[in-house]
């Protein structure tokens, strides 16, 4: 009896509950236009999501799931927390609660549209350039919000006589709000069908690398490099522990699975772009990370004594966490601007200096390294080994600046027309080639030892920073595309950070062979 | 940095010695990290000096004075000593260089003294200059963006003579070198910017930005022994005519013209854009370009441009003016020596690259 009375409870309940659809593979793969680029949907909603809640899903739903809310019931998604305030401030100034998960219902900031309309009226009058971090996030939050109302009123606001497509995309609505998925799923798929026929040939060749896009976003492949990166690091603390041979193993292979993922996922953008792997600062990121496992798994193979996998597991994991932070700008698979649009020069200067910045950050990192080792008192042929590897590496480093810089000024020279211009992105890859090449000229002329090397692979790590984030903080010159705001506080935090270490540590060693 | 060979060990011979200390792998270590500083400064200093006031200061010049009144060394004079001393270190250690472990090396510096003499001749011989068209338009002369003339003709027809003299360096009682019979002329004041207010030519602070100066100044014009009086305004487009000897001589302050060897007319412009935004994927020109009977079309593009004998034609801008009008940018370099820092770049590169390959396969050989 109990039983029938719970089968009847459930049999009830479902059938009078809400059918909704849960099957959204034709609607994630319809050809949208946005950012300058024809994408699938799932990207946009994605990016869409990524720009308003810093997160691509939002709770249980994918993306792609809470953009169909969006466009079809756009009441369902009134009390979703998706707007994301960061600044506290800004949710008091608009008299609305401050969330500790700092995100905020459209339902609540309706209320208070006309207060941020005021405030971003006034802050518009501030030139771009001196405004404070809490005036360009009112600006974008506002901008959010307007893009929320836009994209819910999408469908509303169409008068009778749009185009036939605007037909498909009605029954797609209506079966959206029936709940009934096989209905939805094929006037998605007619609706694609039909937006396919008006496109030109160019543009259906684009068409055809979106399973692939869609696969590359559904396997977020950086999101299981950094996993496997961190498994790598705790296996190396965890051997401190026990010296068995199997921890070795597991973070050498940790670093190899971190790895292949991390390669895949920048050879699909490369093919879904069709264009070298580095064009924007995000790619940086990704692709400097690359470098480095690289060489660190290079390292290991000379070397067998976890000082690759170290710098393998740590570079990789701070680059793809740090280009993870960037990708809330949302979609990462830009189009590029004129000068940049190509491919030789991309390829060759772009990547080359990459692979520079990669090697300097190594040999940063090498250079730390040995500094604890001496801190420890590791014995003098670990010590060498160290200082030996963080040589080469330098040599890789200046190899790799030198060729980069220096095709970045046959490539300025033949879309500028000239070699040498002081920019500040010249001027920072220059610094980093004069100050490496100090290193060597310093050893050679025994000025340093190993402690002065490693003491300028470190400073090195400095001036790869600077070249690589702090001169797009100038906001002057030629290359300011790549500018991004609130970045000169972490620069700063960092280089501090390293200056006292440095100075710490060093002051340790020296002190530690006084007493010798 | 390298053993000293034994045939130019130091001795008595002072030349030697001189060399000996000129060599000395500390100036090197000294002049890198001055040029490290110089390059840092010289670019956080382009935020309130501009772009062309930093290079100015810190990378053209020998000496320049840090907070008013404490000498520094200026790039240029650092990349001299570098110079130096890179060639006495050659030159004293060549033996120790052609040895075949040392082999990369020896080609990277050789590639470095390449270096010096391309941007040597890079600094000294290049020209920028630009020629702004509509559609249909053709010229044969480049203007600068930068630099100033005063310019005078006769006649003022299309194919007039013109005569000029460059205006940098033009102040108070400066007598300007035409040499023409009828006049001489003087300068009384001028301002490197300036702007007319209430009809006044009045001096202005000058911008960071080089291109946005217009220069004005005051003349003192002898003829028919009396004094004239002429002022002249660089954004004047029409040139001042003045009665002289019978003769109208037409004055003007303008950027400075450059003949070019040919004509180029601009046939077709445009802009394209990433669909849907306002963002630029591509900017083009198709141009006829002529020297003679000969015609040749060509399309300069980004990082595209048109090369012809030492000029090279780049799309550098494009503008509209208020009647729908599109007109093209395109900055012409001459520049015959352009391919000389691409010769030192890889001769340099292949040294690097050979020198650490060959350390690599000798600390492999050891281990």
């Amino acid at each position: 009896m109990k039983m029938l009375v719970i089968f009847l409870f459930l049999f009830t309940t479902t059938s009078f509950a809400q059918p909704v659809v849960k099957d959204f593979n034709h609607f994630k793969s319809i050809p949208v236009l946005a950012g300058g680029r024809l994408k699938p949907l799932d990207t946009f909603a994605r990016s869409l999501l990524t720009q308003f809640s810093g997160h691509d899903h939002y709770g249980k739903q994918e993306a792609c799931q809470w953009l169909a809310a969006l466009l079809f019931n756009p009441e369902g998604t009134q009390n979703d927390k998706v707007f994301l305030i960061n600044n506290p401030d800004i949710a008091t100034a608009l008299g609305i609660e401050p969330q500790k998960d700092r995100r905020y219902t459209p339902q609540e900031l309706r209320g208070r549209f006309q207060k941020l309309t005021d405030l971003k009226t006034a802050i518009e009058n501030i030139p771009a350039a001196q405004r404070s971090l809490v005036e360009n996030e009112i600006i974008r939050v506002f901008n959010n919000i307007s893009l929320y109302s836009d994209i819910s009123l999408s469908f509303q606001r169409r008068n009778a006589q749009s185009r036939p497509l605007a037909l498909f995309w009605d029954n797609m609505a209506r079966s959206y709000r029936q709940g009934k998925d096989v209905e939805f799923n094929r006037a998605a798929q007619v609706y694609s069908h039909a937006v396919c026929s008006v496109l030109s040939q160019e543009d259906f060749k684009k068409i055809k690398t979106f399973p692939l896009e869609l696969f590359y976003q559904a396997s977020s492949p950086f999101t299981w490099g950094i996993m496997f990166y961190i498994f790598a690091f705790i296996f190396f603390v965890v051997s401190f522990s026990s010296v068995k041979l199997i921890w070795y193993r597991l973070g050498l292979l940790s670093v190899i699975a971190g790895f292949i993922p991390h390669v895949l996922g920048l050879m699909m953008r490369v093919i879904i772009m069709a264009r070298p792997p580095v064009a924007s600062l995000y790619e940086t990121f990704i692709f400097v990370g690359l470098i480095a496992v690289f060489l660190g798994l290079m390292i290991e193979y000379y070397n067998k004594q976890w000082l690759g996998i170290i710098t393998a597991a740590i570079s990789g994991t701070v680059l793809l966490f740090i280009a993870n932070k960037y990708s809330i700008e949302g979609d990462t698979l830009e189009v590029l601007v004129a000068v940049l649009n190509s491919n030789f020069w991309l390829a060759t200067h772009v990547t080359t200096i990459t692979m520079g910045y990669g090697a300097v950050c190594v040999a940063g990192l090498l250079g730390h390294i040995w500094l604890l080792e001496a801190l420890w008192g590791r014995d003098a042929q670990t010590l060498d080994k160290t200082y030996k590897t963080t040589l080469g590496i330098l040599g890789v480093a200046l190899t790799m600046t030198f060729l980069g810089t220096n095709l970045g000024g046959i490539w300025a020279d033949q879309s500028w027309g000239r070699f040498w211009g002081w920019d500040p992105k010249e001027n920072g890859a220059l610094m980093l080639v004069l100050w490496t090449a100090l290193l060597f000229h310093a050893k050679e002329a025994k000025i340093i030892g190993p402690l002065g090397l490693a003491v300028g692979a470190v400073i090195n790590m400095m001036v790869v920073m600077w070249a690589w984030f702090g001169v797009n903080l100038l906001s002057v010159g030629l290359h300011s595309y790549g500018f991004t705001s609130g970045v000169a506080a972490y620069l700063i935090i960092y280089a501090a950070c390293e200056l006292v270490f440095l100075i710490g540590v060093s002051w340790c060693i020296v002190r530690k062979k006084e007493k010798k | 940095m390298i053993p000293q060979n034994r045939y130019f060990a130091r001795s008595g011979n002072p030349y030697i010695n001189i060399i000996h200390s000129l060599s000395s792998s500390r100036i090197t270590v000294v002049c890198l990290f001055l040029l490290f500083i110089l390059t840092f400064w010289g670019t956080i200093a382009q935020v309130e000096q501009g772009l062309y006031g930093a290079q100015e200061r810190f990378f053209n010049s020998f000496f320049f004075l840090a907070a008013g009144f404490i000498p520094f060394p200026g790039a240029q004079l650092v990349l001299w000593l570098l110079f130096v001393n890179l060639i006495c270190m050659i030159f004293l250690s060549w033996k120790k260089y052609t040895q075949w472990a040392h082999i990369g090396l020896l080609i990277t510096h050789l590639g470095l003294l390449l270096y010096f003499f391309a941007a040597f001749m890079v600094f000294h011989v290049s020209r920028e200059s630009s020629v702004r068209l509509g559609e249909g338009q053709s010229t044969n002369v480049s203007v600068s963006d930068r630099d100033w003339e005063l310019a005078y003709w006769t006649d003022n027809t299309q194919n007039r003579q013109v005569t000029a003299v460059d205006a940098k360096d033009f102040k108070h009682g400066f007598l300007v070198p035409f040499r023409n019979k009828d006049f001489f002329m003087r300068v009384s004041q001028y301002y490197p910017n300036s702007d007319v207010v209430n009809g006044l030519l009045t001096p202005k602070p000058l911008w960071k930005e080089r291109e946005q100066n217009i220069v004005g100044g005051e003349f003192d014009l002898y003829f028919d022994s009396k004094a004239q009086a002429l002022i002249l305004f660089g954004a004047e487009s029409q040139a001042t005519p003045v009665s002289i000897a019978g003769k109208t001589y037409y004055f003007i302050l303008r950027h400075k013209s450059y003949p070019l060897p040919f004509t180029i007319r601009l046939d077709h412009f445009k802009a394209e854009f990433h669909p849907g935004t306002d963002m630029a994927k591509n900017f083009e020109s198709s141009v006829t370009v002529w020297a003679g009977p000969l015609e040749r079309q060509a399309r300069i593009f980004m990082n595209q441009p048109l090369r012809y004998k030492d000029y090279t034609l780049y799309q550098a801008s494009y503008d509209t003016d208020n009647r729908g009008h599109q007109y093209s940018t395109l900055a012409v370099v001459e520049n015959f020596a352009r391919v000389l820092p691409y010769m030192a770049c890889l001769v340099v590169f292949f040294g690097l690259a050979l020198h650490f390959l060959i350390q690599a396969f000798i600390s492999k050989r050891d281990h």
